[in-house]
């Protein structure tokens, strides 16, 4: 058995589509971090069905409970708080982690903490480097969200910069549906891209100057436009240009921010952050401001449980437990807790 | 939803609300509440008896995953009890065959001959009329919702719902299973043409 001195918490992440329990230490150091991915139940339908990930949930999450505590190597007895996210997602899918946690916290006598997602994947970066400080600026993309959060400190976000239609992820997977490349978007056209050693297409940015918002339909349409009136052009063409071209918006906007808040330090975060030419080219811009470049691993870019419990972790020392008559609020904006 | 907790054939304390929204809110706070009231605590429970449905998705899994949950956290086995099971425990006497109705929304209805058993029917109210037995009753939130249809060929006893306190009782004949045997009783697939869209604040990661 592990030393119980420390704060330890389990998290329990059923937001979307993948069902994740998690046991961290002091809010940096994961035990363990158990996620079962959904997204074969999904595929066939082309995006994420509600009622289906609703049921793979409560299907789920009891043998991914018992694996996080077996890798943990904690008894119940040693933790500190249970957590779940309680927004924003999916209603049905949410309400199966948060009764889930809030009975664990009964029948274990432990607080119960609610977690804000979003707030959890903005507390990915402190899990790999427990060292950076606010203020800083980290770009949430995902097939939810898009943002460009100001983190004054922690628990004080600006939200500066969001897309006004699509989200990133969304968009992937609306041209990959479309190219007929298959689900989800984001992984399969990276790969191709990565494949392609010919010269990308190259489509209009949608830059939306001067703003840190995003519109990622207009590049949707492009691809779109395009193959109408060259129908002949090769799909890993059309792909990796529209993956530079997304990538080329993104690493811009969060540049401008960095540049435009004066901040030190720079994070990505969510689960289109798993990209590998998104990856690469904010890397390599930070390094060329000067600007400390934090790209979590994949692992804690996709949705997981151990960044909702490095967020519960400092959200419990924060403002204490969450009250066991909450319930979960699918349209939770960052910054609020319920 | 409601709670409740009993022993030997007595029922200890118990509690429940017309909820149709709130599950999630008010399952956990319900459950201490209840064992408050019988002056027990979760160490005390030996087995947890469930409604597995067929009902509301949404209530389904609250009540549900507390069980699992509570299972699992205590180390105890499970009992699940179908709606229809409680339905036909909250009814009135009655000599012919009784009928536990289910809302299943969308023009149709969960059914179950609770006095012959058999396999649960979903149909729609009129499919269900023509196929009732002669002196049936029919109750449950289906059997109200459409009283003006089966009124016409049984009786209808209005206002029943599943009697939580009545499976606190039926546990000693019953052996229970582990947690992650539980199964919910749908009755329908997800309807993924409909829903396939709707991603309110969602956030596929
Ligand atoms: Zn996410």
């Amino acid at each position: 058995m592990r030393p119980v001195t420390r704060n330890l918490i389990l998290a329990i992440e059923t937001s979307c589509d993948e069902t994740s329990v998690a046991v961290v230490a002091d809010g940096t150091e994961m035990l363990s971090n158990v996620v079962s991915s959904q997204i074969d139940l999904h595929a066939r339908f082309g995006g994420v069905v509600p009622e289906i990930a609703s049921r793979s949930h409560l299907e789920t999450l009891e043998p991914v409970l018992e694996q996080a505590l077996e890798e943990a190597e904690v008894s119940p007895t040693d933790l500190a708080a249970v957590a779940a996210t309680n927004g924003p997602g999916l209603n049905g899918a949410l309400l199966v982690g948060v009764t889930a946690a809030k009975t664990l916290a009964l029948a274990w006598n432990k607080p119960y903490v609610g977690v804000n997602h979003l707030e959890g994947h903005l507390f990915a970066a402190f899990l790999e480097r427990p060292d950076i400080e606010p203020p800083l600026i980290t770009m949430l993309v995902s097939g939810g969200h898009t943002s460009i959060v100001h983190v004054r400190a922690r628990g004080d976000y600006d939200v500066v910069g969001s897309t006004i239609d699509d989200a990133a992820g969304e968009a992937f997977d609306k041209v990959a549906r479309y190219l007929g490349l298959g689900y989800p978007g984001g992984p399969v056209i990276d790969r191709i891209a990565e494949n392609f050693e010919g010269e990308p297409i190259h489509f209009p940015r949608g830059m939306m100057d001067g703003t840190l918002d995003f519109s990622f339909s207009g590049m949707k349409t492009a691809v779109i436009n395009y193959v109408r009136k060259h129908p002949d052009t090769p799909n890993d063409a059309l792909a990796a240009g529209f993956q530079e071209a997304v990538v080329d918006v993104l690493v811009s906007k969060c540049m401008l921010a960095v540049d435009r808040f004066g901040v030190a330090t720079a994070c990505l975060g969510g689960g289109v952050a798993a990209n590998s030419a998104l990856r690469q080219r904010f890397a390599a811009e930070c390094d060329a401001r000067g600007v400390d470049g934090l790209v979590p691993a994949r692992q804690f870019c996709t949705d997981n449980a151990a960044m909702i419990a490095a967020a519960a972790d400092w959200r419990l020392r924060a403002d204490g437990p969450t009250p066991l008559d909450t319930g979960a609020t699918p349209n939770l904006r960052l910054g609020s807790r319920a | 939803m409601g709670v409740a907790v009993g022993t030997d054939g007595t029922v200890l304390a118990k509690c429940s609300s017309l909820t149709d929204r709130r599950h999630a809110e008010e399952m956990t706070p319900m459950v201490q509440a209840v064992l408050d009231e019988a002056g027990r605590t979760l160490a005390d429970v030996d087995r947890i008896v469930v409604d597995v449905g067929p009902g509301r998705y949404t209530g389904m899994r609250v009540g549900i995953t507390t069980a699992k949950t509570l299972a699992f956290a205590l180390s105890v086995p499970v009992v699940s009890i179908t709606s229809f099971e409680l339905l036909a425990l909250a009814a009135p006497d009655h000599r012919g065959p009784v009928f536990a109705v289910v809302d299943a929304r969308r023009n149709q209805v969960f059914a179950a001959n609770t006095t012959t058993g058999g396999p649960p029917l979903v149909m729609s109210p009129d499919e269900l009329v023509r196929v009732l037995p002669a002196e049936t009753l029919c109750v449950g939130d289906g059997a109200d919702r459409y009283r003006d249809e089966f009124a016409a060929v049984a009786e209808v006893a209005p206002g029943i719902v599943p009697n939580v306190a009545a499976a606190a009782l039926l546990t000693p004949d019953r052996s229970g299973e582990p947690g992650t045997e539980i199964q919910p009783l749908y009755l329908r697939e997800p309807d993924a043409a409909i829903n396939i869209k709707t991603r309110p604040g969602g956030d596929s990661s």
